[in-house]
């Protein structure tokens, strides 16, 4: 018997179950780990140096002393090693009911999305490993980019399916396609 | 007309992602008089030139900033953390 609050991606039923996939592609995480780590005024320093065992391209630039921390599926261990080494120097929250997260990739992804984010994303300004919150069509988004054809869109649930349609959108002339990650 | 604010976090952006306060004017005193008072809450000077306002980064780093710039020209003087900008005003009134 389902509870009264079985896990709903805000994707699901938006993306064909059986998608193409061209070579520029839309991969939907259906359960990632989402870590929101915010440093105490002056433990900013300390806080980024317990955070140097995540991998720089799991690890977001959100502000000054703030960070997120993206994973493709739950790893508990990561998470309860931050919230050990971190919990007295940061607030970490557990974000991952709460964001969703797309990866563009292929030959073509810088092009789509710079037509959704006012970023400069040529690799000498926005290399893989960097990221940033900024407007994304019209609403807030952590961009990151995590390789060289490749970026990550972080971003709240709520607002994802509107962004997803407008990747989308902004995919056509490249017959960008999307599906769940399997 | 230049639109694109350097925010000391998060680099250029455009000010789309920004969210236009007012004009920078220190508070006065809790005991300061009723017109002090009066100024500060509701007279603006909005001078056609060089002026300072907060803004915040809403889009972005989420902090407030203080920006300088023409209002005529919107020519961009500078751009400091609020809370930067603030040390150095209290760290000025001290000495």
């Amino acid at each position: 018997m389902n509870g009264p609050f079985t896990h709903r991606h805000p994707l699901d039923g938006a993306i064909s179950a059986n998608p193409g996939r061209s070579e520029n592609h839309v991969t939907v995480l259906p359960e990632p780990m989402v870590l929101s780590v915010a440093a105490l005024p002056g433990e900013e320093q300390a806080v980024a140096a317990t955070l140097g065992g995540v991998s720089a391209t799991a690890l977001k630039a959100v502000g000054p002393g703030e960070w997120l921390v993206v994973l493709e599926k739950a790893d508990l261990s990561l998470q309860r090693d931050i919230a050990e080494r971190a919990g007295a120097l940061a607030l970490v929250t557990d974000q991952s009911s709460g964001r969703a997260v797309l990866r563009l990739q292929g030959p073509k992804a810088r092009a789509i999305l710079a037509k959704i984010v006012p970023l400069d994303l040529h690799p000498e300004a926005f290399a893989i490993g960097q990221s940033g919150n900024t407007l994304f069509a019209h609403v807030s988004a952590n961009v990151g980019r995590i390789g060289e054809d490749e970026f990550e869109i972080v971003l709240m649930r709520s607002f994802a399916l509107f962004a997803f349609q407008e990747l989308m959108e902004m995919g056509l002339e490249f017959r960008l396609t999307a599906g769940f990650a399997t | 007309m230049a639109s694109l604010i350097t925010c000391p976090h998060c680099g250029s952006r455009p000010k789309e992602e920004f969210s236009i306060r007012g004009e920078v004017r220190s508070r006065p005193e809790p005991a300061a008089p009723f017109e002090t008072w009066y100024r500060y809450v509701y007279v603006r000077d909005n001078p056609k030139g060089r002026q300072k306002e907060y803004w915040h980064h809403v889009l972005g780093c989420r902090r407030w900033l203080v920006v300088e710039r023409d209002t005529l020209t919107h020519e961009v003087y500078g751009v400091t953390d609020a809370a930067a900008y603030r040390a150095s005003e209290v760290k000025e009134a001290a000495e």
